[in-house]
Formats: structure tokens, sequence, C-alpha cells
């Protein structure tokens, strides 16, 4: 019924702008984020063990590349349910990137996050230049190249 | 129908003019299942999302073609739409509409297809949003499906019973620097299909449900607390009252990286006797809590596999309960979380002297851990971080749950107190380490072990108190017809182990084992097909009542990741943000999964 194509080509396009509500109670929006620099959005759930493994390599590039302008905005996915554990863990992982409140997927939706954890790496002109799904130890290679690649650093 | 028509065609109108004029940006992603077993069940599902963006429009699609999917009815087109226009303050969506008001004990829509509850409406949704207010309003329809023993043609793949419900809500929710304050109503009326062998029978109920809640977040706590009030009328044939009230509040407290964090609730929305008849039977004793009410629990929800099949099933219709959770950096970078809950009934329940339940002892604000009030108890502690370089990763955990579920007898007379109630308990450690290699290499361990009591416990006691007898019926005991010898079996002593390797970015394997001491398999006659895999592991070691399965995972590149999975599966309950359904096992098959994005 279906053919599909496994082009490794990233579907290049500009991220529409979205309104966002962060952890710490503040609501802003993606393109404010945006003014900043380059951003990962990073998918991720309380329940999800690979999204944690996974963000303890977010803090590390979150730390090494904020100079820069370069910033990680991990999206959390948990449902009301497990709301009120998003942050005790967030602090209990002393983590400071920022964290975006996603309950009911709606922004997973806009990126076709159907896999957690799901990374996408977009420049300051608010366009996809990477993106991956799920996390195997050693993976935290390739992020920080793609970084290092949007950076231009050598 | 014709609604849905209009919103089809306006649909695909800006999808196909957007591509034309080539203005538009377009993704999406694609899912395509395929599984196979032994025992004759199949599936075959594709699921395709695709997004569209012009200006101030957008159109999300999802198209399903399934012959039949994993889990629910099979469907050949469209299954999802939605168009959001979003412009300043202004959004407006039209379509399917997926929405949370607070922490959802108005309304929490998801579709989650893991287990195949949607509880989404088709419709009208519209936002007005500064930095000060946010206001919503809604208008919709919700066909909402579920399974029900209680209705013809009950099984484990498909639900078999929908309720009906036409939708109309308000939304406000005020902003002043750190405080949220929120009020939300929500009118539902319901068309609710009675059980009738001849003549079809519905009942007209309308629901209105009114909230208000208050929000602080802070930098040394936060503070969240909602309250609702639900109606209902329009009840045929019942005589009791609908009306009902929920509460939930958390308050977190943090000090330097600690957080102390506890959850309170009170759900008190119909008080349904434990007959068999009526607590799980929502059919015939409708107007319960409604199906878009998705409220917060109070027990953890646990990802792993031996924790995850015991998963307390919660009583949303009428809980009283509270957890407490203790989180922080421990020694050596680790990470420490302690959990405790604890949750009840808000009465206990009696039996009078013609067998009739009744309700006694309203428990105002603490749970009760008396048996005749269906008490939940759960320990849980858990201790993980990195070591060596950050190579080696730990999780150690350990769980003690106790819950009881059922309560068939307690009848307290002048001469005696007969008590019987269902009781699982059970003592859980799960474990997994992995070490990463500096070459990209990766492996994997996880263990997990589990003591489990399951059965009836019966209590008798005569009129001076002397206890006749207090003892454990277990689940588990085996029965032999032919020499009439029972074998005891008090305890079932489950193992679940997966060994796991990779190779970062491009590959993972995983073997897995899940093993049970007795086999309590919901379908005892089923007949559990040995894989090819399984005869050649098990000249090695014995693999009586063991699952066994090979996973592989692929990144073909950025965009594709496939997964293959061969062996068997073994069913049980599968819990999903505090909903839980039954999954039939899958004995010596494979499945597929192909996941990309464009």
């Amino acid at each position: 019924m279906f053919s599909i194509s496994l082009a490794e080509e990233v579907n290049v396009r500009k991220v529409a702008d979205f309104k966002l509500k962060l952890l710490n109670g503040k609501r802003t929006s993606f393109y404010t984020i945006l003014e900043e620099g380059p951003v990962l959005l990073d998918f991720w759930a309380t329940w999800c063990g690979p999204c944690k493994k996974a963000m303890v390599h977010q803090e590390y590039f979150h730390q090494k590349y904020k100079d820069q302008g370069f910033q990680i905005l991990t999206i959390n996915q948990d449902s009301p349910k497990s709301l009120s554990k998003v942050k005790g863990y967030i602090r209990s992982k002393k983590f400071s990137f920022l964290v975006g409140l996603d309950p009911n997927q709606q922004i997973a939706k806009m990126f076709n996050a159907v896999l957690l954890p799901t990374m996408i790496l977009i420049d300051k002109e608010g366009e996809i230049v990477w993106r991956h799904q799920g996390f195997i130890p050693g993976d935290e290679v390739e992020i920080e190249a793609k970084i290092k690649s949007l950076l231009a650093i050598e | 129908m014709t609604r849905y028509r209009f919103l089809l065609t306006k649909g695909l109108f800006i999808y196909i003019t957007s591509i034309l004029w080539g203005q538009a940006q377009f993704s999406g992603s694609s899912q395509l299942k395929y599984g196979e077993s032994k025992s004759g069940f199949y599936y075959s599902e594709s699921l395709i999302n695709t997004q569209i963006n012009l200006n101030e429009f957008t159109v999300w699609t999802q198209f399903e073609f399934s012959q039949p999917p994993e889990l629910g009815f099979k469907h050949d087109g469209l299954r999802k739409i939605q168009l959001t226009y979003s412009k300043g303050p202004i959004s407006l969506k039209l379509g399917d509409v997926y929405e949370i008001w607070g922490r959802g004990l108005v309304l929490n829509q998801i579709d989650d297809q893991a287990i195949d509850f949607d509880n989404g409406m088709r419709g009208l949704y519209f936002t007005y949003e500064n930095d000060d207010l946010r206001w919503n309003l809604l208008t919709g329809n919700a066909t909402i499906w579920k399974s029900s023993g209680y209705f013809p043609d009950d099984n484990t793949y498909t639900h078999n019973y929908a309720s009906d419900h036409a939708l109309m809500g308000t939304n406000v929710d005020w902003f002043r620097d750190a405080f949220e304050l929120g009020f939300s109503y929500i009118q539902s009326r319901e068309a609710h299909t009675l059980p009738s062998w001849y003549f079809p029978d519905i009942a007209h109920i309308t629901h209105r449900v009114l909230g208000t809640r208050l929000n602080y977040s802070g930098t040394s706590f936060d503070f969240f607390a909602e309250y609702v009030d639900k109606q209902s009328s329009g009840f045929k044939d019942l005589d009791f009252d609908r009306s009902g009230s929920g509460f939930y509040t958390n308050i977190s407290t943090y000090v330097s990286d600690w957080t102390l964090s506890i959850d309170y609730l009170k759900y008190a929305f119909a008080h349904l006797s434990p007959d068999a008849f009526a607590r799980w039977d929502f059919v015939n004793n409708y107007g319960l809590v409604l199906d878009f009410q998705q409220a917060p629990i109070s027990n953890l929800l646990h990802s792993t596999t031996l924790l995850g099949r015991i998963s307390h099933q919660f009583d949303f219709n009428n809980n009283l309960g509270y957890q407490i959770d203790l989180t922080g950096p421990a020694l050596f970078g680790s990470t420490l979380l302690l959990h405790y809950a604890q949750s009840s009934r808000t009465h206990i329940w009696e039996m009078a002297s013609d067998y009739s339940w009744t309700k006694n002892n309203d428990y105002s604000w603490k749970p009760s851990d008396s048996p005749e009030s269906l008490p939940y108890e759960e320990f849980f502690v858990e201790l993980n971080g990195y070591a060596f370089d950050d190579k080696f990763h730990y999780i150690l955990s350990g769980a003690k749950t106790k819950d009881i579920n059922d309560i068939f007898m307690n009848l307290k007379t002048d001469e005696s107190h007969q008590l019987q109630y269902k009781l699982q308990e059970a003592l859980t450690i799960p474990t997994a380490f992995s070490w990463h290699f500096s070459n990209g290499m990766n492996m994997e361990v996880k263990w997990e072990y589990q003591e489990l009591i399951r059965g009836t416990w019966s209590f008798a006691s005569d009129s001076i108190g002397t206890v006749l007898y207090d003892s454990l019926h277990s689940d588990f005991d085996s029965y032999d017809y032919e020499t009439f010898v029972v074998t005891k079996r008090p305890k079932q002593f489950n193992h679940f182990v997966s060994f796991g390797f990779g190779k970062a970015p491009k590959w993972s394997a995983n073997l897995l084992f899940d093993r049970v001491s007795h086999d309590d398999s919901f379908d005892p006659n089923a007949i559990d097909y040995e894989t090819s895999f399984e005869k050649f592991l098990g000249k090695f070691v014995s693999l009586e009542n063991t699952w066994a399965s090979i996973e592989f995972v692929y990144n073909i590149n950025a965009s594709h990741r496939l997964s293959l999975m061969y062996g068997s599966q073994k069913g049980g309950l599968l819990c999903s943000n505090g909903v839980c359904r039954l999954i039939e096992p899958f004995s010596d098959g494979f499945k597929l999964e192909l996941t990309s994005l464009f």
C-alpha cells in the first residue's frame, strides 16, 4: 500500500512558534527561547529509563555550550497523574537546563515525537537540522558532534 | 456525521491547496507494525501522522490502516484530524481535541494507543490567552469505548461498550506572579446504552462538573489544590444519589537539592458496593466518574515489568489516599527516592443479615488499613546513579505492596464475624546495571525478582471473639482431582531478566526471560507454544513457565528506526497512566515495527 524511502535527509522546515509552561511556573514562547541561540529539544518522561540516561549528558552539553548561546530545552511528557514527581527529579539530579511541560503531548505531536526520548536540534533561525529517536549509551558522542557542527566548533 | 464530513473536507482542502502553493511546511511520522504468533494472533497496523503549517493555520492528521491493529478495532483511512488557527491571543481548534484543565479532575483527554483508551472529543476548542488570563470554550461530541463483562461480546482485543457524550464547557485561568487561579465547568449529555436482549434502551443523563483550583510555584515550595463537584441526573430505575466531589492537593518543599512532595486526594463521586455486580459494572451502574475526568492517583506509576504487572487498579469513583516522596542526592553522586503511599475507600463496607452491603464508618480525611475498606499500601525505595567516570549506571530498587482489591463477605452478627477478601501482596526487587565502553559498545543487565502472595483471605470469629479460622487460600495452590491432594503454594516466585548489548548509535539487542514459579495464565487452557529459540536454550537451562524473547533495534539513520522481536511474551495487566487493561500472552511469533520521521 505504501512505498517508503529510507532517506536520511532531514526535512528542513521552520518550526512554528508555540506557547510553553516551564517547570518554574513561568510561561513563555518557543521563539523567545530561540532568541538566545540554537536549541536541542529533548522529549522525556519520569517513567522513561533511556530518557533519564540521556539527560545526564544534556546537562553536560548545557554547561559546556551555554556560553555560545546554545540551550537545552527538555519537554516533559508526564501526565497530570505523575506531574508532581517532575520537579523533585530535576532538582535531585541538579539539572539546570530548561524544562517545559507538555502534559497532553501537544508539543510532541507538533514535532512528531512518537518515541521517547526524541531529540531535535534546531538552529537559531528555527529550522530543524537533526533528529534522533531513542537513546543508547554512546549516542551522546553523535549528539555532541551535531551540536558542535551547528555551533561551528572544530 | 455532517460535522465530520465538513471537517474532513476543510482539512483536505487546506492540505491540497497548501501543497499546491508550495508555501506550507510539511512534516510527519509513520509507524508500521506487524506481528504474528503461532496461537493465531496477528496484527498489521500503519499509523501515519502528518502536519502542515501554513501561516496561522495548522492541519494535523492521523491515518490508520490496520487489519486489525494490535489492540482495538480495525480501521482504514482517516482516524484523527485537527485544524488549528492561531493568531495573537486567539487560537481555534476544530476536529479531534485533547485538552487538560488543571490536573484533570474536570477534563483530561488522552489517546493512549498502548491500551486502546481514547477519551478525546470531536468538536471545537477556543482559546483566548494573554499575559494575565487564559479562557477556553469547548463544544463537541465524545464517543468513549471501554470493555465490560456486563455487555455482550466482551474480549481482550476490542472494546465492546461505548458511551456517547455531548460536551460543552468553559475554563478560565488567571495568572498573577507565581499564582494561578482557575475555574472550570463542563456539561455532558450522555446517551448511555443499557444492556437489553430485546429492545435497546438508552438512558439520557446530564452531568455537570464544576471545579476550581489554585496553584503557586515558588523557589522554596510549590502548592496545588483542585476541588470539583459533580452532579448527575436523569437516571432510569436507579434510586441512589449520583452527586459527588473530588479533591486533590500537592505540596512540594525544597531544601537544598532535596524535595519532599506530598499528594493527598479524596474522590467520592460514587459509592459502589463491593458486590461484583456493582463495583466494576459501569454499564448498569451508570453516572459514575466520567471517562474524561482522569484525575491524579495516589500511588506510583511503575515502569518495571513485574511491578507494572501488579499495578494497583485505582478506583476513581471512591478513593481516599496520600503519597509521600522524599528525593535527593545521596552518597557518591547517587540519587535516592523514598516513597510511601496509602489509600482506601472513604468508608467500610458491611453486610446486613440479608447479605446486602451497607456503608459504615466514614473516614473523613485519613485512609484506613482495615480490610473492610479495601486498603492499598506501598513502600518503594530506589537508588540510582553513575560510577566509574560515568561509564557504569545502576538502579537498585525495592517495593513492598499490599493490595486488598475486593471484599466478598463482611458479616457481623451477635454470634459471629465472617470476613473474606481478595489479597495481593508482593515484595519486588527491580535492578538494572549498564556499562558503557569507550568504543561505543554498551551492555546492560536487568534483573527483577518478585515474591507474590495472591489469594482469598478468610476470617471467622465467634461471639466471644475466639478466632475460628484466619487463613489464606492461595491462587497458586493446585488440586489433583484424581488423588484429591492439594499442593500448597503460598507464594509465586517471579523473575524477569534481560541481557542487552548495543553499539551506539546504530543497534541494540536484548534477550529477555520472564519466568514464574507457577503458571497463573488467565486462560489456563491456552497453549504456550515452545519457540525454536526456547528449544535451543532449553538444552542448557530449564525454561518451564518461562517466556523468552529476543529484541533487536536498528537505527537505519536519524529518521528511521527498525525494531524486531521474536519469541513469546507473558500477558497480564498492562497499565498506563492509572488505566489498566488485560493483555493476552504472545506465543512463538514475531513483531516488527518501523518508525519513521519525515
